[in-house]
């Protein structure tokens, strides 16, 4: 059930420069919440900045609150960034699909690209929690350490944790790509049993991408576009999408028939 | 006034209230129906269907823009067949009236896809997109030409008894042209506007944003120009006119009911808050009751009075 719920802030929390969690109550949408899932937030009742913004939910406790976590990229971020305990948002809410369930003899590898972290982490949270005795390895990299800003959530989480940072200054020095190569070769894990799930840079989502297609890795990737809408009705949320390469390439909308696709069923340019 | 009558007809079809949602923004109706009360709405009009289904542009498709959004979708649609086969029957179940956008790349494919409504029960109104900025061929190629409007309209009245809305666009050199090219070809009402051509340009790619270089801007930076174009074709035709363009809110909508639409459609408010033309239908109501007007049609042109 999708619903248009009014929120309110509980806590704005700063994770790093420029980098904000908000912790927001609102029953309705929280109560509907899935890993994978979106909100569609009006930041501003005027006319500038006029469209919502889309964040993937970062966690929810199922009944009253949920969290998102974003980095202020422009006006809209900006606007949420300054909201205080008591502030009102509307919600459009939950959107999207979600993570598909990971089997209990499977291998989870969960890639977690700079902000990327958002939705995986919901993921992981679930998957690891109340000694699940699921088996998952969670990879987590950045620029560099101080764009890790949720390495105190991660921490906490009940997988094998690894790190990677462009300029090493935490853990693997390397992209996470690299670090995922590196870890199925020294854990010796069975290619048909992994599931990786993946959000981050489009970049690193094309490299991941290729290499799934090219080990027939089982990998789910969790996309981030602009979206007017969000509820499938302005079709400008689109991605070139081609699961069989002897087709035509036809379009996605990323808002309902995503976020999350394939790996090898986009096209990245 | 306890109880004002927000009715209206329009080319004989009655509509239980003047707001309606645009072409383009909602879907095909049911994709909103989770979170928005359709049947309180005037009119449901359905995203631009063509007779054949079209995958539309490459993505980037939209770009927000200062109080407004450039899209160039490319008429992304189903097509006709499946949305009489898969959209109508979830429409017919509603209370509002269903209005369908059609377009074609040629006069006869216009009036084919016209045709195509013709025996499909719980139409209402047509309404004709001869404004559409964003696809090579049809749309506002015909609507940019009052003698091209006049047979394109016609050709559609010649194929159908459904009552036809012309839905105009505002990059011409003269609106009122055009829509009295629409009237004498026997159009039942006119819509205006459709969205303005625009422009977005990435500075650090140096490249156009949008994959079809240029789109249709919409959004409230437009409805200035919109209040005014209803309110030039207004003094030149008889038929009625609806009125759109960046209409947020009542007040929004009673600029251009008084600047003299009988009608109004929400368009890209629908994506800041979907609720929004189910807002101004209670709003409109509270405004008739506290101003003590007996029925919306006595607010249709009153600033041109």
């Amino acid at each position: 059930m999708i619903y248009q719920a009014n929120s309110t802030v509980l806590a704005n929390q700063k994770l790093g420069e420029g980098c904000h969690k908000l912790i927001l109550e609102c029953p309705p949408v929280a109560k509907e919440s899935r890993p994978g899932h979106f909100i569609h937030i009006q930041v501003n009742p005027y006319c500038f900045p006029l469209l919502r913004r889309a964040f993937s939910i970062y966690d929810s406790d199922g009944k009253k609150t949920l969290e998102v976590v974003f980095k202020v990229v422009g006006q809209g971020t900006s606007l949420l960034s300054k909201k205080e305990p008591g502030d009102q948002l509307d919600l459009l809410g939950p959107l999207g699909n979600n993570f598909t369930e990971l089997g209990s003899d499977e291998i989870g590898i969960m890639l977690a690209g700079g902000l990327g972290i958002v939705p995986v982490y919901f993921y992981a949270k679930e998957l690891t929690k109340e000694n699940a005795g699921l088996r998952i390895y969670f990879l987590y990299g950045a620029k560099n350490r101080s764009e890790l800003y949720c390495l105190n959530d991660t921490d906490q989480l009940q997988a094998k944790l690894f790190y990677s940072t462009d300029d090493g200054s935490f853990g693997y020095q390397g992209y996470l790509t690299q670090l995922l190569e590196k870890l199925i070769k020294s854990e010796n894990l069975p290619l048909e049993k992994i599931k990786i799930y993946a959000c981050g840079p489009e970049p690193m989502l094309a490299r991941l991408s290729d290499y799934a297609v090219a080990n027939s890795l089982f990998c789910e990737l969790s996309l981030e576009v602009g979206m007017p809408c969000g509820m499938g009705t302005c079709m400008g949320c689109v991605v070139k999408y081609q699961p069989d390469k002897n087709q035509e390439i036809s379009y996605k909308r990323v808002c309902c028939e995503g976020p999350i696709f394939k790996a090898g069923e986009v096209v990245f340019d | 006034m306890t109880n004002p009558d927000l009715a209206i007809t329009i080319a004989g079809v009655k509509f239980d209230n003047p707001v309606m949602v645009a072409s383009g923004t909602f879907g095909y109706g049911d994709e909103y129906a989770p979170i928005v009360d359709i049947d309180q709405i005037g009119a449901v009009v359905s995203k631009t269907l063509t007779l054949k289904p079209r995958p539309g542009h490459p993505p980037i498709r939209t770009f927000e823009t200062p109080a407004g959004m450039l899209n160039a979708i490319g008429l992304a649609n189903i097509g006709i067949d499946r949305f009489i086969e898969e959209k109508m029957p979830f429409l017919r179940t509603k209370k509002c009236r269903c209005v369908v956008n059609i377009a074609g790349q040629t006069i006869e494919e216009y009036a084919e896809a016209a045709a195509k409504f013709n025996d499909v029960p719980g139409v209402h109104m047509m309404e004709i997109n001869i404004s559409s900025p964003n696809v090579k061929k049809g749309c506002m190629e015909f609507g940019s030409s009052p003698q091209l409007t006049f047979e394109c309209i016609q050709a559609i009245k010649g194929a159908t008894k459904i009552p036809v809305m012309a839905k105009l666009s505002p990059n011409v050199t003269s609106i009122t042209d055009i829509a009295q090219a629409a009237e004498e070809a026997g159009a039942d009402c006119l819509s205006l506007i459709n969205t303005i051509v625009g422009m977005a340009i990435d500075i650090r790619k140096k490249r156009p944003i949008l994959s079809n270089i240029t789109g249709g801007l919409s959004g409230p930076a437009i409805r200035p120009v919109g209040v005014a174009m209803t309110w030039k074709v207004y003094q030149k035709v008889k038929i009625p006119i609806v009125g759109m363009g960046g209409i947020m809110n009542l007040q929004d909508a009673l600029e251009y009911i008084f600047a003299g639409a009988s009608a109004i459609q929400v368009g890209t408010a629908n994506y800041v808050d979907p609720n929004t033309s189910v807002k101004i239908v209670a709003g409109l109501k509270n405004y008739l009751q506290e101003n003590d007007v007996c029925c919306f049609k006595e607010l249709i042109g009153i600033a041109q009075k």
